[in-house]
């Protein structure tokens, strides 16, 4: 499988970072067009806001609300203030994961590097969330499970527990839209034998815009889940 | 706030049900990459330990333990909460 280079790069300014290479890594080249999209996408929906919304306000005013309803069934009545978060991660991953789909370009999270910053950073989000909701005591007790005795033990397999949600996000998102960019990736260097690209049209096309919707979906609703979890933490004991 | 006949995956406010399956969706396929994901990390902080302080093996079979168990508490967790 040959490596076929995305339609544009940027050369390499990042040398003093410790960047090797005559050009920027790709996959961070293709997480600056995603956020060149939305940061575009934002500035014409928001550019003339009305009360009778145009096409493109009335879009990004469906998508919004569709992250907020969903907070708020997932969370209860206070979800909507982890909208910036959620919002923000499901957009970059749903754009980032329909790049794919685009002849020329790469989904940005077919690198196990940005998933794992996107994981990583839920993963310190939610685990702030719960500090500042109970405070660091109570929150760090709550790890140490009901019985004082087998706190020594209790402690570590729920750290570790912790630590496992951010490997697991991360790798899921990752290993789906790679390996659904890999065989996509075959199927076009066999191109000239003609029935791999009908398969390509037919099968592969369809399932990666399925595979990014769900898992964009299914990383959306974890964090909402992980979120939640911190933040109620107290509420398990009461039921 | 539900808008009817709007297209759109996210456009409409989903019903219950359709949230706890997408929510069990989620949870479920996340079953076992974190079982290993467990395993994985207890035995990396065994290891590292191990060699910090020098006490090999001891550390490590200890914190793969704890992983194994991280393991299968967030498994009962997970599916006492979504595998009804």
């Amino acid at each position: 499988m040959e490596h076929h280079p995305t339609i544009f790069q940027i050369p390499n300014f990042l040398g003093a970072l410790g960047i090797a290479g005559p050009w920027v890594p790709e996959h961070v080249t293709m997480a600056w067009l995603v956020m060149a999209i939305l940061v575009g996408l934002s500035y014409v929906a928001t550019r003339r806001l009305e009360a009778v919304p145009g096409p493109m306000q009335n879009f990004m005013e469906v998508v919004v609300e569709g992250f907020g309803n969903l907070l708020e069934q997932m969370i209860g009545p206070k979800g909507k203030r982890y909208l910036p978060l959620i919002g923000t991660a499901g957009l970059f991953i749903l754009v980032g994961n329909l790049l794919g789909s685009i002849p020329g370009l790469k989904p940005p999270t077919a690198n196990l590097n940005t998933t794992a910053a996107l994981a990583i950073t839920v993963f310190l989000s939610y685990n702030y969330f719960g500090i500042r909701e109970h405070g660091i005591v109570a929150y760090l007790r709550h790890f140490c499970g009901p019985i004082l005795w087998l706190a020594p033990i209790m402690f570590p397999i729920e750290f570790i527990g912790h630590l496992a949600r951010p490997i697991s996000l991360s790798i899921r998102l990752f290993g789906n839209i790679f390996g659904e960019e890999s065989v996509i990736a075959i199927l076009l260097s066999l191109i000239w034998l003609v029935i791999p690209y009908a398969i390509y049209l037919g099968v592969m096309m369809p399932l990666s815009l399925f595979t990014s919707v769900v898992q964009t979906f299914i990383f959306v609703m974890l964090s909402m889940v992980y979120i939640a979890g911190a933040v109620e933490v107290g509420h398990e004991e009461h039921h | 706030m539900r808008r009817e006949g709007e297209a759109g995956f996210t456009g409409r406010a989903m019903k219950d049900n359709e949230v706890s399956l997408w929510r069990q969706l989620a949870g479920l396929s996340s079953l076992g990459i974190t079982f290993a994901a467990a395993i994985a990390i207890g035995a990396a902080i065994g290891v590292g330990l191990d060699r910090w302080l020098e006490t090999s093996p001891w550390l490590t079979i200890l914190f793969f333990l704890f992983g194994v168990a991280a393991g299968f508490a967030n498994l009962v967790k997970d599916l006492k909460r979504w595998g009804r």
